[in-house]
């Protein structure tokens, strides 16, 4: 207990020392509670931008579709399956998809397009299709001879809304798809992912230019809460009416962008702890600097007979507690910076693409990980550091230090 | 020396130079020669089994595979063997589009869409119309008496019931398949079986020919059955009428007919 009223004591005798030593550590805290904010707030958006824009949190196919997408691997959209989705409750909206290519043909040009048919009432409600129009409307419903061209086909084939364009394609039944259709609306380039050339039919007639009858190919969930993709995706695969349909999260669905993701986020770990490594350096320099201009006082209490043990608990305990303090003191700022980080992103000029998708702003993400990860690495680093000097305090020999001018 | 046995040496030796020749450049080739004659004239008989100088027909093709099954109903006219049109008739959707063969060219008219599309030379093996039958297959069909070595050989299992005839392409020939075989009725010369090989001697397709019956004053099988193995798919074409050397418009065979929406 004496050895914590002695700390506790040495912590306020000499305020200014203490301040100086609290605030490096108080500051590496919340520099890395802000790095982590961002961090966390970074790939939080790629995911929320991912699943909000395009995939949804979790998603519906005919098993072997995801590893060999084909245009035959359909199953029928029927009344059990819309029943089954409309009762689970954590599904807050659904969409069905299908997915082809076909051949297309402005008036001036032509090209490849990847054809996807979407239901733009339901397709609203999972990822806001309406927000990724740049020019034009949605199609007014499922039937219409419209179509949505992506930026990228839209400037290929240089045709404008209003205008005609062919699809050219093959049919479920062997048929060769032929049909005219009007641009309706062009969507915006970030809205297209990695590979581009977008082109967006009617469900209903898309089903009729492909000869899928009432069958698609996905259907994109959107839970009520994200994060538990792969837990929902679970329990929805034993509701499913038929076995040969297959229940994956996003994660599965976009293997290749969640791995690159992870291994981004990897990466970004060791970032994080080369810093932590450097902000250590900087805490254990100040903390060396406040052990060694108390060497007298150490050898005064070595002289007098305490015990060199005594000293090195003294030491720890002094540094520990002040890394706590500083914690507690940096935690307000540290949780308002992020929070205000998080309402007010930085500006990326030029604009960065990460898996296709485009951020013209990064922002912070004030979760409890942001602020636990750094107060315990912060604590932990006094701590550390303090072991260093409290071992060189407590060998040192009385008569030499104080012989010293 | 009399005349006449001058005359009579004067015989013998062209016929021993004529013998001497004839076994040298004909015995050994005599039998190939003979029978390669056979295969060319076999083949010119399939070839006229379906065609004259012109023909009109209605024919039924329906495409079986894993995924789907589709039945289309089709109008075909030729003239010799360079140009054919086909029409589509049903199913309602597809109704009016058309394929025009012009010598090894071939083009696809939608008029939904009212368009022409050649077909590039990259899509030449691809299928027609989602069935066995590839768009080479229209162009080159009857054209393998000119582009392979033909003979006859034994038939593999009845020689007495069936001619067995194998192409191989010739050098200059463009095309995927190694080798073909056809087994001919040494009967009636009717055609039962075609079967293509790959350049490794692996059997891809099989075309069967079944229901001969007289259409059109001829006898000939109504029936083909192509399949293509390892694919699970099969095509059947059904012959429904078949008229030869009907009268034909000039300009049938045209850009103009082929963009017509009727």
């Amino acid at each position: 207990m004496l050895v914590w009223k002695i700390a506790f004591r040495n912590l306020f005798r000499q305020k200014s020392r203490s301040l100086l030593c609290g605030s490096s550590i108080c500051g590496a805290f919340i520099l890395f509670s802000i790095s982590l904010g961002f961090s966390d707030g970074t790939y939080g958006t790629i995911i929320r931008m991912l699943t909000e824009n395009h995939s949804g949190h979790v998603q519906i196919h005919r098993k072997g579709f995801l590893d060999n997408p084909s245009l035959h691997r359909h199953f029928r959209l029927n009344e059990e399956l819309e029943q089954s989705l409309r009762e689970y409750e954590e599904v807050e909206s659904w969409t069905a998809r299908i997915h082809s290519a076909a051949l297309i043909f402005g008036e001036r040009k032509s090209g490849f397009a990847r054809v996807t048919g979407l239901d733009p009432e339901h397709e609203e409600q999972v990822t806001s299709l309406s927000r990724k129009l740049e020019s034009g409307k949605l199609f007014k419903d499922s039937t219409t001879q419209e179509i949505l061209l992506g930026a990228k086909l839209r400037n290929l084939l240089q045709v404008e809304v209003g205008e005609e364009v062919v699809l050219l394609g093959q049919g479920a039944d062997g048929s060769i798809a032929n049909d005219i259709f009007t641009v309706a609306g062009i969507l915006k380039a970030d809205a297209e992912m990695r590979d581009g050339n977008r082109a967006y039919l009617p469900l209903k007639t898309a089903q009729k230019y492909f000869s899928l009858g009432n069958r698609v190919h996905e259907i994109a969930l959107h839970l009520r809460e994200d994060g538990y993709a792969r837990e929902q995706s679970v329990l929805l695969q034993q509701q499913m009416p038929n076995d040969n349909l297959d229940v994956q999260p996003w994660q599965v669905v976009e293997e290749a962008f969640y791995k690159a993701m992870a291994a981004d986020m990897e990466g970004n770990w060791i970032t994080q702890v080369v810093i932590l490594f450097i902000v250590s350096l900087l805490i254990l320099i100040t903390v060396l600097m406040n052990t060694l201009e108390r060497q007298h006082e150490f050898a005064v209490l070595l002289a007098v007979g305490t015990s060199p043990g005594f000293i090195f608990r003294g030491i720890v305990l002094e540094m520990t507690l002040l890394g706590f303090f500083s914690v507690l003191v940096g935690l307000l700022p540290a949780f308002a910076l992020n929070w205000y980080f998080s309402q007010n992103g930085i500006v990326m000029e030029p604009a960065m693409e990460y898996g296709g998708m485009i951020f013209d702003q990064i922002r912070s993400e004030p979760t409890p990980g942001s602020l636990i990860i750094p107060a315990f690495a912060a604590v932990l680093t006094a701590f550390l550091v303090s072991l260093y000097p409290a071992f060189k305090a407590a060998r040192s020999v009385p008569v030499e230090i104080m012989n010293r001018p | 020396m009399t005349k006449k046995k001058q005359f009579l040496r004067s015989l013998m030796l062209r016929g021993f130079v004529l013998a001497i020749t004839l076994i040298v450049f004909g015995f050994f080739e005599w039998r190939p020669l003979v029978l390669a004659q056979d295969a060319k004239e076999l083949l010119k008989r399939l070839d006229r089994l379906y065609r004259s100088d012109s023909s009109h027909a209605e024919m039924e093709m329906e495409v079986i595979t894993e995924n789907w099954e589709r039945t289309m109903r089709m109008e075909v006219w030729t003239r010799g063997m360079e140009r054919t049109l086909i029409k589509l008739l049903a199913p309602r959707k597809d109704r009016g589009i058309k394929t025009l063969k012009f010598d090894t060219q071939m083009w696809n008219y939608f008029p939904k869409i009212n368009k022409v599309l050649k077909v590039p030379p990259s899509m030449m093996m691809s299928s027609w119309m989602g069935s066995d039958f590839t768009n080479d297959d229209l162009v080159r069909e009857n054209t393998l008496a000119d582009d392979h070595h033909a003979r006859v050989i034994d038939h593999p299992k009845t020689p007495g019931e069936f001619h067995h005839i194998e192409l191989v392409p010739l050098e200059d020939t463009v095309t995927v398949w190694g080798k073909i075989t056809i087994t001919i009725r040494r009967d009636d010369l009717m055609p039962v079986r075609q079967v293509y090989f790959d350049e490794r001697g692996e059997k891809k397709r099989v075309m069967e020919f079944s229901d001969v019956r007289e259409m059109g004053g001829r006898l000939f099988p109504a029936v083909m059955e192509m399949k293509t193995l390892g694919k699970n798919s099969r095509t059947l074409i059904r012959y429904l009428s078949l008229e030869f050397d009907p009268e034909l418009s000039k300009n049938l065979f045209s850009f103009s007919q082929l963009r017509k929406r009727n």
